[in-house]
């Protein structure tokens, strides 16, 4: 059998002068390799296929290709209708009902019909009419924005918020029929919606989309770990780190479990490339599946995951700060206000000549500036241990002219806000566990302001604790929350 | 969550952005959207033009600025390149824009200098060279033109805060800029300018209509909305009268796109050079042109890490020197094209003395992605030059105002731009 895995750098990669090369030019130096002949491209439909978007767009209409040179160069189509002015008119009423997300009056389709019927009028052309008038309804507010009403939202509201919490996408036809019978104002039935999403298999989006704005997933290649600083991390490395990430988070949707998974488990997601990554031992296979984790392995809890560790390093340096802010306002809830301007960030320097914890002493003497860092720095240097690439680490390195030599050994220890000392990464995961209701309120408000796209204001606070004391038995399950906050007025109020 | 403009190598907009983010994209190309008329022929003598080229990684301070300040300043490592041109351009340091920070993020502040900050709450509005083409842009084809080495990032912004997408193709722009569509095309283009202006037209008056069904923080969002329909509008208006005239010619040939995404500098000087035939045709007289950060390896020799890595060279030497060497190379591309200009013979004066051009960065010190001390290049125009303003590092001088004395330079009656309140001190016009 043979494997193709592009971008792994720790196989042994040939070298060529470029362009095409011919068989057997990789012999000499015992490197297998594979010529491809051809390639078939396939288009791959994420809605329906072309059948499908057809009869969405055209209904039952008889549709002709009209040859490349008729239509300018451009592959187009001609529709053939015997009453062409009222099959544009049907059709784009139902395209617009469809786009807006909710039934739509004729009188309020009619501008966009008019529209269509007057370019059927000038060109005679069925498709050009219908384009006009799609693309019309494309660029309605009523398509790009949601129709949200303050108070109360209607139905259609509802199924529109539910499916772009748990889908990212427009509500399916279940959604739209049970706004349509007034049903979606029923927690009953809301709740057995969050079900049928979150298990369908569009439901895979939710952990992906939330988890790519809320722990900025999305950045994962926004930096690349210096090679010779950090040897060893690759794209394979980097798409195994999300997906352990992701895996980590639908189990814990899937099980319901606690929000204290967040910050400590003896279990993670690993393929063998990964787990070499980490120097853990005995995983095998590409695929990433639950391993159970030990002591010594250093793993545990979201905030010690690959990805969440490189998003908040910068390829070359880690800094508490930057960590420590992130740390506190991402899974704590605790905002932190920005630095004064008169005060300059601190010079990350790989030299080693001065250790971070040397240069962030004297913010604690600065009063102005201890009483954020307080809170900043405990997260941050039990980070410490981790590198900007997302491995563990015993020290510091002194890097200079081409060289990199061992530095001092890491201070991972600190003390909380409260006074509360710790040693290490370990320590530090107990004493924040002891307040498992803050973390609670923060993934309920995160998932409040993504799902109403409005941050959480003052007056919020009552129905958040209800939300957080609602979802106390079940451990603060990461489920439980999902449905606490969809069924929460916030959620279902404007 | 909030949506913000981040720097970002492959830039993604989801839907979930689009459908509820305070900037709109319309389904037309800004270009097209955007043409205009030649310039006035009658006009008196030569207008003033502008160009700002934006880097999205900075340029390492202590290699910039040079030491001593006013005329006899010494010149540092960077500027070393370019010292022929002395007084042409002016250096200025401990400059940056009062306010903005978000390390990256504040790419988005570099030319309105309003903070937008890491939460993006805050919101952005006209950037400066779309309020100089506000006024002044209606004498060409190109009310402006909004360029990039790669991708749509840009830091261009209207009025309402949208970000506008940058074209990154020089092919592309030479085509926009100089190739004659077909008599078919033409009348194809004329077309969908009618039909897209009739789409606007039921667009503004459907919002109006959702408008009155709304509650009032969604009304502000449509308001905004309906601002950007009629600057489209407006913008198609007047393409629609300029669809049929012929385009200017030009002896260059077209240009070859550069596929290598990391030849960072190829990059520049080609476009560069676009630039320099778009203000020698004054087919637009305001220009931005992003130089935004690339990941990869640019070759250049000496140089085998990524040039983002080696902006985070957290003071390491070998970093260092790499890193020198690629911005040595963009300050040196930067002469060339200045050079270019003021070779460029128009009506008795040099393309540069009619021409400000502008090299800044929003990050300061892209190791710690400080927004303050700016680097900052100014050359051309009516200003004097051959000088370095260096104003207190720990406590910046407010660059906007620098931004006003170019709208005053411009014959533009302004006194503010954002939180500028005034032209800069130690910045004179010439008195020739």
């Amino acid at each position: 059998m043979l494997e193709i895995r592009p971008g792994d750098d720790t196989l042994k990669m040939a070298r060529f002068q470029g362009g095409q090369v011919g068989t057997g030019e990789g012999g000499p130096q015992d490197v297998p390799g594979v010529a491809i002949e051809s390639i078939r491209m396939e288009r791959i439909h994420r809605g329906p296929d072309n059948r499908g978007v057809q009869h969405l767009l055209l209904g039952d209409l008889s549709v002709t290709s009209l040859p490349k040179k008729a239509a300018g160069g451009k592959a187009s189509v001609s529709v053939a209708s015997s009453q062409p002015k009222r099959d544009l008119a049907r059709l784009i009423h139902n395209f617009a009902s469809r786009a807006f997300r909710r039934p739509t009056d004729v009188a309020v389709a009619q501008p966009y019909i008019d529209l269509a019927h007057g370019v059927l009028a000038d060109s005679r052309d069925l498709a050009a009419a219908l384009r006009a008038g799609y693309r019309a309804v494309l660029c309605s507010p009523r398509f790009l924005y949601f129709q949200e009403q303050p108070g109360k939202l209607d139905d259609f509201a509802i199924a529109t918020r539910l499916s772009y919490l748990l889908w990212n996408r427009m509500p399916d036809d279940e959604l739209l029929r049970l706004a349509k019978a007034g049903k979606l104002a029923d927690p009953t039935i809301i709740h057995a919606q969050v079900e049928r999403l979150l298990s369908h298999p569009h439901g895979r989006q939710f952990v992906r989309d939330v988890a790519d704005q809320w722990l900025d997933l999305s950045l994962i290649d926004f930096t690349e770990p210096d090679r010779k600083l950090y040897p060893g991390f690759d794209v394979i490395v980097q798409q195994s780190m999300l997906e352990e990430t992701h895996g980590y988070l639908q189990r814990m949707l899937d099980e319901d479990l606690g929000v204290k998974y967040l910050i400590d488990s003896d279990f993670t997601f690993l393929n063998s490339r990964l787990a070499r990554y980490y120097r853990i031992n005995g995983i095998s296979g590409d695929a990433v599946r639950q391993v159970t984790l030990r002591p010594q392995d250093h793993r545990g809890g979201l905030m010690t995951q690959g990805a969440i560790l490189k998003v908040t390093a910068n390829g070359t340096t880690t800094s508490p700060v930057i960590r420590g802010v992130w740390f506190s306002e991402r899974l704590l809830g605790v905002e932190i206000p920005p630095p004064p301007a008169n005060v300059p960030a601190i010079e990350p320097d790989i030299r080693g000549a001065k250790s971070i914890r040397e240069m962030l002493a004297k913010h604690k003497a600065d009063t102005s500036c201890a009483v954020c860092h307080v809170k900043i720095d405990p997260p941050g240097f039990a980070l410490e241990n981790y590198d900007p690439s997302g491995r563990w680490r015993d020290t510091y390195f002194r890097a200079g002219r081409g060289s990199k030599r061992k530095g001092p050994p890491i201070d991972a220890s600190f003390v909380m806000a409260d006074g509360r000392p710790f040693q290490d990464i370990a320590g530090f995961r107990e004493l924040v566990l002891a307040d498992q209701a803050a973390l609670a309120r923060n993934v309920a408000e995160k998932l409040l302001t993504y799902g109403t796209g409005a941050s959480i204001r003052f007056a919020d606070r009552p129905t958040v604790d209800a939300i957080v004391a609602e979802t106390a038995q079940a451990d603060f399950g990461f489920r439980s929350l999902v449905h606490a906050v969809v069924a929460s007025p916030i959620f279902l109020s404007k | 969550m909030n949506k913000s403009i981040h720097f970002n190598f492959r830039r993604r907009i989801n839907r979930r952005t689009l459908l509820r983010g305070l900037g709109v994209s319309l389904g037309l190309p800004w270009l097209s959207a955007m043409e205009s008329a030649f310039a006035d022929p009658t006009a008196p003598g030569p207008p003033q033009r502008f160009v700002a080229l934006t880097l999205g990684l900075g340029l390492h301070a202590a290699n910039l600025n040079p030491s001593g300040t006013g005329t006899s300043y010494k010149p540092s490592r960077y500027l070393q390149a370019i010292d022929d041109l002395r007084d042409q351009f002016t250096v200025i340091s401990g400059a940056s824009h009062p306010g903005v920070t978000g390390g990256h993020r504040a790419e988005a502040s570099i030319l309105t200098a309003r903070p937008v900050g890491s939460a993006g709450g805050a919101k952005n509005t006209i950037s400066l060279d779309q309020h100089m083409a506000k006024y002044l842009g209606s004498q060409t084809r190109f009310p402006s033109l909004v360029l990039g080495s790669s991708g749509s990032n840009s830091p261009s912004y209207t009025e309402n805060g949208s970000m506008i997408p940058a074209e990154s193709s020089p092919a592309k722009l030479f085509t926009r800029l100089f190739i004659d569509d077909s008599p078919a095309q033409r009348a194809l283009q004329a077309k969908r300018v009618q039909e897209g202006r009739s789409i606007m037209d039921l667009v503004t008056e459907d919002t109006r209509r959702l408008t009155r069904e709304l509650g009032r923080g969604d009304r502000q969002r449509l308001d905004a909305y309906l601002t950007s329909v009629r600057d489209l509008e407006k913008r198609m208006a007047a393409s629609e009268a300029w669809a049929h005239r012929p385009k200017p010619k030009v002896a260059h040939p077209k240009p070859v796109d550069i596929g290598n995404a990391n030849d960072f500098i190829g990059r520049q000087k080609l476009m560069s050079d676009m630039i320099r035939l778009a203000l020698e045709t004054d087919s637009t007289r305001f220009i931005v042109y992003h130089l935004g950060g690339s990941g990869g390896v640019v070759p250049l020799p000496g140089v085998d890490e990524g040039y983002h890595s080696l902006s985070h060279h957290g003071l390491d030497e070998e970093k260092l020197e790499q890193l020198a060497v690629v911005e040595t190379a963009i300050i040196s591309a930067w002469g060339e094209f200045l050079r270019s200009l003021s070779e460029t013979n128009e009506h008795g004066t040099s393309l540069l003395g009619k021409t400000s051009v502008l090299l800044t960065s929003n990050l300061g010190n892209a190791s710690n992605h400080s927004n303050q001390n700016m680097p900052v290049l100014l050359a051309g125009g009516r200003f004097r030059h051959g000088q370095h303003l260096g104003f207190d590092q720990k406590n910046n001088y407010p660059l906007p105002n620098l931004f006003v004395s170019l709208l005053q330079q411009m014959g533009l009656p302004e006194d503010r731009f954002a939180s500028g309140t005034g032209t800069m001190s130690g910045l004179e016009f010439r008195t020739s």
